[in-house]
């Protein structure tokens, strides 16, 4: 292999396959990135095995070939280097030179037929969604995934469903469900699949700032991959089954209060600075005239505050964490917003009729 | 408000409590502790016994060489907190401010020039509703107070006002102040100090570079001075519970079986506090008295049996040592009160059997006094060795005594 490229396209790519790469590995080559030829550019690709990342820059190309370099290393020096033409030419025990002006580094690399072969998904069924529409829904729901720890594999990802005309993510930890659909053209049979909440967030950060174009989203049996404006992301499904959440949805609320979100936002937000120390709840009665939020810890002190609000249905005496409320708040934030309830020691729901086909629900605390 | 201080002590309180209730014990010198072949010790014992020279916290085996006509009962701890708690009430109708120290112990804060009188009447209606001995100290603060109900033991009241320190306290050895353990005591031995009086003669900076900031203070309690106000509610920092085994454990399973024991302790007097812990420590001592104890500090704070089980059972395979086992115990601490669980809608049945089951043992345990349930794991244990009952001190983060009851 003997390429050309320029210094800003290669750390350009160098950083988007960066986000997957181990620092460490039991597999050595996993913490290299693989640079080869391809249709008269340059592609590189990083992978941990679970998931891989893939880009292509253009490139001048003196000879045909692959190489893989320690991406680390590799991208601290290329950072450092003048913005202009670098040549990586392979040479003998996958010794490769990088050579600019009159200087030259020779790092040592892997071998680049032991590089695991980026996962091959078949791009028959797929979806695309506009990048925007995708971000929107990745953040109303990636961050009621339960974290990567937890015994229950299902809950680290993403529900993914994907229906005639409708595309819904689903999140649920157990403590709350977060779930937004969207319409889509997609006309084939319906499927849905569990994507790892990690990689979910990264396809969130590699869609902002594509515009427009759509990012296409295919699925096998146990893949998925994201092309985003040509950079690739594929990741394996997590192989079980996500809870039924559906029948978690309350049939019929008895308490409903219309209130601004950010007042309503703001006030929990403060009330929820008291009882850092030990109990750690804040408690929402929810009246005619509105809401009264309390909160109190003996060695800080206490909360008392009103948000006007409408009220439709029972009254209700209702406590949370504030941690789990003020995450389903932030999505609505700005919008009007609708808080439902079930009872005092039931689910209760967050959702605007401006921010349609989202809601979350969640539970409370026991009293 | 100045107030008199009196301290309200129950005369032999477990052994008066059985004299009262039994005629036949009356007049006989009456044991309350441990059976001697478990390594029991002397809870309390009738001021009869202690004319053989039996006192509390001596080894029960002792207490019966001493005393072999003595009749020894294993005691009935819920019958003692009712009754402490008749006398508190009566405490409690003449207390500006009340401190419970123990379980047959009290500070009383009355009206300043009123104490006689108070303590005179504390102690007839003790007499008189509860046939019950108790010894009153009268004086203006609590060091002065324990003083005088001291010299007034048993049966009495006295009065030590600050005026006759140094007819009455300074004679007395320096072991009698609050504070002063074997260690401090040896080193003011060390330096020639053995009584009140000489304590008192001692400058306050020379006191300090010997005993550091404790030294000032125990100037002061020297001259009658103490400074301590009444606490009169005390914070829980800890619960726990240990037991020294009969004989020495080799067997881990055995010591995990004991662990389940003590768990449901743990876990039954927190949630009777209304309380949960986000921190379980285990202890151990090994048979040559060298002791551990670990920690592990948890996300959420939890109270059921089975969870505080959980952690000391891993706290104990990750550092059991070398057997045999002597002593083992479970302690509950950095707790918090007013915790709400989180609801979840993926808890299966365990959970929620898990708090059922919690609930209804609590409640069993209430209604016959003792544990009724346990868990299977703890069959492996003598019969005898099932039954664990909390101590009475609930100092502070100190692991409090833990007595093998006799089935």
């Amino acid at each position: 292999m003997n390429i050309q490229v320029a210094q800003s396209s290669l750390l350009w790519g160098l950083n988007i396959v960066s986000r997957v790469v181990p620092s460490s590995s039991p597999m050595p080559i996993l913490t290299g990135v693989l640079i080869e030829t391809w249709k008269g550019a340059a592609r590189l690709t990083a992978t941990d095995l679970e998931s891989a990342v893939q880009c292509t820059i253009p490139a001048r190309i003196m000879q045909e070939g692959a190489a893989v370099l320690p991406l680390k290393l590799f991208a601290e020096l290329v950072r450092r280097l003048p913005p202009q033409d670098i040549t990586l030419s392979l040479r003998e025990n996958e010794m490769v030179a990088i050579t600019w002006e009159k200087a030259q580094y020779n790092l040592n690399g892997f071998k680049p037929d032991e590089f695991p072969k980026m996962m091959m998904v078949e791009r028959e069924r797929g979806v695309e969604v506009p990048a925007d529409t995708l971000i929107e829904m990745i953040k109303s729901t990636v961050y009621a995934a339960a974290s990567s720890e937890d015994r229950n594999i299902s809950l680290t990802g993403v529900l993914v469903q994907v229906k005639q005309g409708k595309l819904t993510m689903a999140t649920c930890d157990g403590i709350r469900i977060a779930c937004i659909s969207r319409d889509t053209d997609y006309g084939g049979q319906s499927y849905e699949f569990i994507v790892p909440a990690k990689v979910m967030q990264e396809v969130a950060r590699l869609s902002s700032g594509v515009d427009d174009t759509p990012v296409k989203i295919f699925f096998t049996e146990n893949q998925v991959l994201f092309d985003i404006n040509s950079v690739l992301l594929a990741s394996r499904l997590i192989d079980a089954k996500f809870p039924d959440y559906q029948q978690i949805i309350p049939n019929r609320y008895y308490t409903s209060m219309a209130l601004d979100s950010n007042e309503f936002f703001s006030a929990c937000e403060r009330a929820a600075l008291v009882p850092r120390e030990g109990a750690n709840y804040i408690r929402l009665q929810f009246s005619a005239s509105g809401v009264v939020i309390t909160s109190a810890a003996s060695s800080v002190g206490t909360v008392y505050e009103e948000v006007p609000g409408v009220l439709t249905g029972e009254p209700l005496d209702i406590s949370f964490n504030p941690r789990f409320l003020l995450d389903g708040l932030k999505v609505v934030l700005g919008k009007p917003l609708v808080f439902d309830g079930t009872g005092p020691s039931s689910i209760a729901c967050i959702s605007s009729p401006e921010f349609r086909d989202f809601f979350y629900l969640v539970l409370p605390l026991r009293r | 408000m100045e107030y008199d201080i009196l301290l309200c002590d129950l005369d032999a309180f477990f052994a008066s409590v059985e004299q009262r209730d039994n005629p036949e014990l009356r007049d006989k010198p009456v044991i309350v502790g441990g059976r001697p072949e478990h390594r029991g010790v002397v809870s309390t014992c009738s001021y009869q016994a202690r004319a053989f020279g039996v006192r509390s916290a001596m080894p029960m085996s002792q207490a019966m060489r001493l005393c072999p006509q003595a009749v020894v009962l294993a005691g009935d701890m819920r019958k003692y907190q009712e009754v402490s708690r008749q006398v508190t009430k009566i405490y409690a109708h003449y207390a500006c401010a009340l401190e419970i120290v123990s379980i047959d112990e009290a500070y009383v804060a009355v009206p300043r020039g009123l104490g006689q009188e108070m303590g005179c009447l504390i102690r007839s209606r003790v007499r008189n509703e509860l046939q019950l001995p108790v010894s009153v100290g009268v004086s203006v603060n609590k060091l002065l107070a324990k003083i005088a109900c001291g010299l007034a033991k048993p049966d009495g009241i006295r009065c030590l006002l600050p005026g006759q320190v140094e007819e009455v306290l300074w004679p007395m050895p320096v072991e009698t102040l609050p504070g002063v353990g074997p260690n401090t005591a040896k080193r003011l031995h060390d330096a020639g100090i053995r009584t009140i009086s000489q304590l008192a003669q001692c400058s306050p900076d020379h006191l300090q570079a010997k005993l550091g900031k404790f030294g000032p203070v125990l100037y002061m309690y020297a001259h009658g001075i103490d400074e301590r106000p009444l606490e009169t509610e005390r914070e829980v920092k800890s619960v726990s519970e240990e037991i020294t085994f009969p004989e020495d454990k080799h067997d881990p399973a055995e010591v995990i079986a004991t662990l389940a024991l003590l768990s449901e302790e743990v876990g039954f007097r927190l949630r009777k506090h209304g309380l949960w812990a986000k921190t379980v420590t285990l202890k151990l001592r090994f048979s040559d008295f060298s002791t551990i104890t670990r920690s592990k500090t948890l996300s959420e704070p939890v109270n059921t049996d089975s969870t505080i089980y959980h952690v000391a059972r891993q706290l104990f395979v990750e550092h059991k040592g070398r057997p045999p086992w002597r002593l083992a115990g479970v302690q509950a601490s950095n707790l918090v009160r007013d915790h709400l669980n989180q609801l979840n809608m993926l808890h299966g049945p365990d959970e929620v059997r898990e708090e059922r089951i919690s609930r209804a043992a609590d409640e069993l345990r209430k209604k016959y006094g003792r544990p009724v349930l346990h868990r299977a794991g703890t069959v492996l244990l003598a019969k005898g060795e099932r039954f664990v009952s909390g101590g009475k001190s609930k100092k502070p983060d100190g692991l409090s005594p833990c007595h093998v009851k006799p089935s």
